[in-house]
């Protein structure tokens, strides 16, 4: 079990990952801006991080992300963009290449099923542990 | 004032004195479009061979071709073809000193924009100058303008396919839930997700209902039949309208206005109040207040519509009756709508003399003025 921040403008995508990740057993705090979620990370920590690329405006989710990787760089967080969507562009995340400039841990197509995302986030959170405990403390 | 617009023009002729006559002639002539406020601004530069004339236009090409039909090397003829076969939008003006028919005729099969016979006065010079100018600026603002309604278009389009995108995409995501049977296999588990999807359905159906007003309105579809009526009448028909939905969030509505007429269609400006009244509640804070009043203002007729709500910042306030704008903050969050109600508004005021104005403070509320035409102020025959 483990503690998930959502953050994303849409209040039902959001309300159906939290059911299926609370049934997992998670617990999942919600933020609908950029703002709120900042407030809530400097409260207490969550263990991992769900992100929209897209909101209020569109680099404010990068920004978000790299203020986040400075802040905690152990975080995992896992970034949903509709982009590809969007401008139906094929452009994808490369883990070795884009992991450098993008702060995040993956980038994820939207629109992807709550169960779908649901996976990402335990392999998320098993990678991380799994880091964690490598490292010499 | 005119607006100048500039316009590059090449005079291509093996002889000296021409050239630099034409350009004397030209000099300081500014050819005037009324209709579009446009005053063109002729750029003279001057060419004595067409092969000159071939390489100039790789570079800078050239508005309008002042052409010699006799040239040394390559023929104008032969340049006319070129300019075709490349389909340059160049306005070309044939000149020669061999005026006959034929000639004629070939160049104008070939594209040529006009004649000149030489020799030829300064007034002839210029005015066919300026009919081939007209003809440029005009056009050019035809292209612009087919342009920018392409531009406008693709947005919109693009801003709709997002809207109708996103229930969708929380339509699939609550599907996922039920198939997985996240809540267990009672059905009863399920109310709120499904109360939920109802929400966004009536949304979605709000917003085709909106999206249809709006095309009919921008296609003049809208058989407006503008007539006296009763502002207090008005108000309290929109206050009846949302009378249910403030009362369950125990919100006051008050409405006044007694006395005053103004000159406009019923139901449109049913719609307009409609809207105002609905968003008033809708942004309003539980048991707030939702104020309606109305005052004659020389030959208009504002009415306010007052709520103690969520309010907006400046920079908000001033997008608000665009198409799909909806402010995003935490105060908006999972409050449903389609961000096509205020510029519907707007475009209906518009059209019926009048105009909608937001004024607002972030936490306190907004006041919405809308000011339509009072009765005899208007030209009915011209509306
Ligand atoms: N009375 C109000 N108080 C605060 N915000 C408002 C008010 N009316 C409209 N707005 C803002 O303007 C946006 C556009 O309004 P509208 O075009 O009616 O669309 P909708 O209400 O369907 O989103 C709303 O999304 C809301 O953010």
């Amino acid at each position: 079990m483990a503690h998930i921040l959502l953050i994303d403008d849409d209040a039902g995508l959001v309300d159906a990952n939290k059911l299926v990740l609370e049934a997992k057993g998670h617990e999942v705090s919600v933020a609908y801006t950029g703002d709120d979620a900042w407030k809530l990370l400097e409260k207490r920590r969550p263990d991992l991080l769900v992100m929209d690329v897209m909101m209020e405006e569109f680099t404010s989710g990068f920004e978000l992300a790299r203020d986040v990787s400075i802040k905690f760089p152990d975080m995992p967080v896992l970034m949903l963009t509709g982009v590809q969507e969007h401008m139906r562009s094929d452009w994808k995340f490369d883990e070795d290449k884009d992991a450098d400039w993008l702060p995040v841990r993956k980038f994820l197509a939207k629109p992807i099923p709550p169960t779908k995302l649901a996976e990402e986030i335990e392999a998320a959170l098993k990678a991380a542990k799994e880091k964690k405990g490598k490292r010499p403390s | 004032m005119a607006v100048s617009e500039k316009l590059k023009v090449i005079v291509c002729d093996d002889e000296p004195k021409m050239c630099s006559a034409i350009k004397i002639i030209l000099d300081g002539f500014r050819p005037e479009v009324r209709t579009l406020g446009v005053e063109a601004e002729l750029e003279v530069s001057l060419v004595s061979t067409g092969e000159e004339l071939l390489t100039r236009m790789e570079t800078d090409p050239a508005d309008l071709v002042l052409l010699d039909y006799k040239l040394p090397g390559i023929s104008g003829m032969d340049i006319l073809g070129r300019f075709s076969e490349e389909k340059r939008e160049t306005a070309v003006i044939i000149m020669t000193a061999y005026a006959n028919i034929e000639t004629a005729i070939q160049a104008t099969r070939l594209g040529s924009f006009d004649f000149l016979a030489k020799p030829c006065t300064p007034e002839e010079v210029r005015y066919t100058v300026k009919k081939a100018a007209h003809h440029l600026i005009v056009s050019r603002h035809a292209r612009l303008l087919a342009q920018e309604k392409k531009r406008i278009r693709f947005q919109f389009i693009s801003v709709l396919a997002h809207e109708l995108k996103a229930p969708i995409n929380t339509f699939d995501a609550y599907l996922d839930v039920m198939r997985d049977m996240t809540l267990g296999k009672d059905m009863t588990a399920y109310a709120g997700i499904i109360a939920k999807c109802s929400e966004r359905t009536d949304g979605m159906r709000k917003m085709i209902a909106d999206l249809l007003d709006l095309t009919r309105i921008e296609s003049g579809q809208f058989r407006r039949a503008p007539a006296a009526l009763e502002v207090a009448g008005a108000l309290a028909a929109a206050a009846e309208g949302v009378a249910a939905e403030a009362a369950r969030r125990g919100i006051k509505l008050e409405t006044e206005g007694a006395g005053l007429l103004v000159e406009a269609d019923p139901s449109e400006v049913g719609m307009i109040l409609n809207n105002l009244f609905t968003n008033a509640v809708k942004y309003n804070r539980d048991g707030g207040l939702v104020r309606a009043s109305a005052a004659a203002d020389g030959g208009k007729v504002r009415i306010t519509v007052e709520d103690t709500g969520i309010g907006m910042e400046k920079k908000d306030a001033a997008r608000l009756f665009s198409e799909f704008v909806r402010i995003k903050n935490r105060a908006t969050i999972g409050i449903p709508g389609s961000g096509l109600g205020l510029a519907i508004a707007r475009k209906l005021a518009l059209q019926a003399g009048g105009d909608i104005e937001v004024e607002s403070e972030p936490g306190k509320g907004s006041r919405f003025t809308l000011s339509l035409p009072a009765p005899g102020s208007i030209d009915l025959k011209a509306a």
